[in-house]
């Protein structure tokens, strides 16, 4: 436990599920929130009586499979270049 | 409405939309020649420039929930990426992010020259540029990089509200720029300051283990801290 990279990691995670525990249970109470983007895109083509087109709609359940793929690809990738990138340093005595 | 990232495809005028490519295009014609250039000089530089790439992809679909507004939004990434791996390098990075984001339902085919202008031009320069500056009038390198992290942010929302009253209003685009300013600046505002945390906390990692990426880049003096 005296890795201080351990350390490092370990309270990393743990603030990453505070996150995702405060966010699921603010969902929970509020509901799904809506985009920004999506928020002001509505209201400029209201303003200009428009149509946004999606080509490609994903349902909530194609979000979360895309996201977790995301999350995985990209999880891989940058935990295979970071110890290569960033090696711990080697304290001396 | 849902929540859709970027601006979609049907929005923006055809005339904007070929103008917005077109400066896509050539800073991503510089970025790749930038990239190819360094990339020969230092071995160690491509999987640099994966590891952004990816941090990109990742943090710029990450929709965060505001509590204040009730309305969730993104960070960028981009002015973290500009300081490590240079800016014309990073605008290649967000247009390759933002093409696969279309497969996530976010953002369009056709708008991808302006969501490229916006996030990675805009966000990547001005944050780039900030960074810059505040390390030369002394700033220490957290500050400076989470200064940059947060007006790469707003301008990059600032930008995309400019797009949008461009191309939908020219008669009164000033009026409508400040209209959907208004409607992205209060949701933004505290991911900007996420994105300082991250963009001065990564900085800092980066300083401290691998101080010569940015003496290569001339971005931090060796006497760094």
């Amino acid at each position: 436990m005296n890795d201080s990279f351990v350390l490092k990691v370990l309270l990393l995670m743990v603030l990453s599920v505070l996150g995702i525990i405060v966010s699921a249970y603010y969902g929970s109470k509020v509901g799904e929130l809506q985009g920004t983007d999506a928020l002001v895109e509505d209201l400029a083509m209201k303003s200009a009586g428009k149509k946004a087109v999606t080509l490609i709609e994903l349902n909530e359940t194609g979000e979360y499979i895309g996201f977790t793929l995301v999350g995985i690809v990209s999880g891989f990738t940058v935990g295979y270049l970071i110890p290569s990138l960033f090696p711990q340093k080697i304290k001396k005595g | 409405m849902g929540i859709k990232l970027h601006i979609s495809d049907g929005i923006l005028s055809p005339v904007w939309v070929l103008i917005w490519f077109s400066v896509a295009f050539l800073f991503v014609a510089i970025g790749i020649t930038h990239i190819r250039k360094k990339t020969k000089e230092n071995p160690s530089y491509m999987p640099m420039l994966a590891l952004m790439g990816a941090s990109i992809f990742v943090i710029s679909v990450w929709h965060i929930p505001v509590p204040v507004t009730g309305s969730c939004s993104h960070p960028i990434g981009t002015p973290m990426s500009a300081i490590i791996v240079g800016p014309f390098q990073t605008v290649v990075l967000s247009f390759i992010a933002l093409f696969f984001h279309i497969f996530l339902g976010h953002g369009g085919l056709t708008t991808l020259g302006a969501n490229t202008f916006s996030m990675g031009i805009v966000g990547t320069f001005t944050g780039y540029l900030t960074y810059k500056a505040f390390r030369k009038l002394g700033a220490s390198i957290w500050l400076s990089a989470g200064i940059a992290g947060f007006i790469g942010d707003v301008l990059t929302y600032i930008t995309t509200a400019f797009e949008l009253a461009i191309s939908l209003h020219p008669e009164s685009f000033m009026y409508y720029w400040k209209i959907f300013s208004i409607g992205f600046v209060p949701t933004q505002i505290p991911l900007a300051l996420l994105e300082f945390a991250f963009t001065s906390a990564v900085m800092r990692y980066v300083s401290d283990l691998r101080p010569e990426f940015l003496i290569e880049k001339e971005i931090l003096e060796v006497n760094y801290e």
